[in-house]
């Protein structure tokens, strides 16, 4: 309903984006941020029909599909697309849907074979490029309702960049290029996620707003008290939040954190790296290797009879890059990127090679529920296949790490607050909460289009 | 499971060579063979059905889905023939060598590899003159 009356408007602006002001729930003061933004049926609708229908989105990895034919089918806010490796290895997205009474082609993932999209219905037939290229009793059809444009199947703007497929399914879009930015794309271009691989991909249901889950990784503000293990023994401001640098692309919703200054007053560089790691190692299951885990261990046991604390750290990250440049995957030079947020809803963690990468997605049309989806990646040899990872769907939040469990149980909790009838509004702090008010303010100029 | 199989297709006599953990299906079209099919490789329509005449174990155990519909093809088709041994081409992942009956004709297409090379107008042309629909091309 509010989208026919937006349609009423014509609110587009020379950069393509309309006037926020006309959208439910915007937000006026950028530091205050709506609370229906993160329940309301209409707003929800509103992101359905002017944000996911026209943003890039990242729709796969590129392992999901190997080979010719193999698809994967990419499911949001009611709408379902097909991502299909096509015959020369390029890789295209459809709107999963046959031409002929709508029923979806592909479910889940899986493989087209003989070269052929088979509708189950009854029985069209695409090429992989999305031609149509049968008609079961065409003689059936009146022909001006089978030609191509009525046939074949309806695509989607894709770009392949860091091992990932992003989708647009608007075909009037800007460029995925325009739409990163060079900051960010050269921040990704340094982390190597080209040539990273799976070791592990999970999912899970958690009970809130997309956006909610999403904002608890856009800010490390809640690491004192969401995460004490990080801080041990440490009372408010002795943890210091302005350790870490906040940037954002205003014009595009993306933030990042580069290089981080040690966070504690007590905890020296070297103890607070060791006390870092060793929450993290088990926490997230990842953000460091077995391997680079005992080497860091061997070489703080070294501490201080044999090294220094300073030649500790020194030592540890050069012996990482020389044990991966022996085992054959080489890592990246150390890139800036500590942190990132590509809008609207990825968030990546990145360390000595490894990444952790987050997608959010909403569950259906229920505003109150999200997948949490997280891949962790390492490098993969250069002559390592690509091979189609498994997704581990978890039963709930409490299986999760246990790091990603006191996130995931804030995210609930904050919920559950939202819709108090005295919380009209979240109080932001520019200082540590910028990426997310900018994420805002983008998002309202989508929905104002 | 590392080396080819080799697998015969009766009464065509058509032998070809199938890679590890892949259906005789997908092998047939990798030689140039469109193997008989409605369904393409979904595991539904049953048209790419064999008859084994030798190798049954080579080619592995069906999974439940093959099962099903293999077991209303038994009842409704094969009811006469209670020690016939069935597979699916597009499902069955042959790990040694057999020979299987087939009823239709593979007919020969060119592999998917060189249409997608030789471009969009070639491809259009290998396919025979059933599978333009009337009111295209």
């Amino acid at each position: 309903m509010v989208s026919t009356e937006r349609s009423k408007f014509p609110s587009t602006t020379a950069s393509g984006f309309g006037d926020a002001r006309r959208t439910p729930f915007e937000v006026v003061d950028e530091l205050l941020v709506p609370a229906a933004r993160y329940y309301d049926a209409s707003f929800f609708e509103l992101e359905r029909d002017k944000l996911w229908s026209s943003v890039w989105q990242l729709a796969a990895r590129l392992e999901e599909i190997p080979q010719p034919g193999d698809f994967t089918e990419y499911e949001i806010a009611e709408r379902s697309y097909l991502i299909v490796r096509q015959h020369d290895g390029s890789v295209k997205a459809f709107e999963n849907a046959c031409r002929h009474r709508a029923t979806a082609l592909g479910t889940g993932s899986g493989s087209f074979h003989g070269g052929k999209i088979v509708c189950p219905f009854h029985g069209w037939r695409f090429e992989l490029d999305g031609e149509c290229s049968f008609v079961y009793a065409a003689r059936g059809f009146r022909p001006d309702t089978i030609s191509p444009e009525h046939t074949h199947l309806v695509e989607c703007q894709v770009a392949l960049r860091w091992g990932m497929v992003f989708v647009n399914p608007d075909p009037s879009a800007a460029s995925f290029d325009e739409f990163m930015g060079t900051d960010m794309s050269q921040l990704l271009d340094e982390i190597d996620l080209d040539t990273a691989r799976v070791e592990w991909w999970r999912s899970v249901r958690i009970e809130c707003n997309w956006k909610i889950a999403l904002e608890a990784f856009m800010e490390g503000y809640h690491i004192l008290t969401t995460h004490p293990e990080f801080a041990p023994g440490h009372v408010d401001d002795e943890y210091d939040p302005d350790s870490m640098p906040y940037v954002v692309d205003a014009e595009r919703g993306h933030g990042w954190i580069g290089e981080s200054t040690s966070p504690s007053e007590t905890m020296t560089v070297a103890e607070n790296l060791v006390v870092n790691n060793r929450v993290m190692f088990p926490g997230v299951d990842g953000w460091l290797t077995a391997s680079q885990n005992e080497t860091m261990e061997r070489l703080w046991a070294m501490v201080p009879d044999e090294l220094t604390e300073e030649q500790f750290v020194e030592q540890f990250y050069t012996q990482v890059y020389v044990d991966a440049a022996t085992a054959g995957v080489p890592l990246p030079p150390r890139p800036v990127l500590g942190h990132a947020y590509v809008f609207p809803n990825i968030a990546l963690i990145n360390h000595i090679g490894n990444t952790l990468l987050y997608r959010f997605l909403p569950v259906g049309m229920n505003p109150g529920a999200c997948t949490w989806e997280i891949w962790s990646l390492s490098p993969r040899r250069p002559d390592e296949p690509l091979v189609r990872p498994a997704l581990e769907v978890l039963a709930h939040q409490s299986e999760l790490p246990p790091v990603y469990r006191q996130d995931a149980s804030n995210m609930e909790l904050q919920q559950r607050g939202i819709r108090s009838r005295g919380f009209t509004h979240g109080v932001y702090a520019p200082r540590y909460e910028n990426m997310i008010t900018n994420m805002h303010q983008l998002l309202d100029r989508y929905l104002a289009r | 499971m590392t080396e080819t199989s080799t697998v015969t297709v009766e009464p065509w006599g058509i032998t070809f060579d199938v890679r590890p953990d892949e259906t005789l299906f997908d092998a047939a079209a990798r030689h140039g063979w469109q193997w008989p099919t409605n369904c393409y490789g979904q595991c539904r329509c049953t048209v790419c059905h064999v008859r084994v005449i030798d190798g049954a174990e080579a080619l592995g155990e069906p999974a439940d889905a093959e099962l099903a519909v293999l077991e209303t093809l038994r009842r409704t088709v094969y009811q006469k023939e209670p020690d016939v041994i069935l597979r699916l081409a597009c499902q069955t992942r042959p790990h040694g060598d057999a020979r299987v009956e087939q009823r239709r004709s593979p007919e020969p297409v060119r592999p998917a590899a060189a249409t997608a090379v030789t471009g969009h107008d070639d491809e259009a042309d290998s396919r025979s003159d059933s599978e333009v629909p009337h009111g295209q091309h």
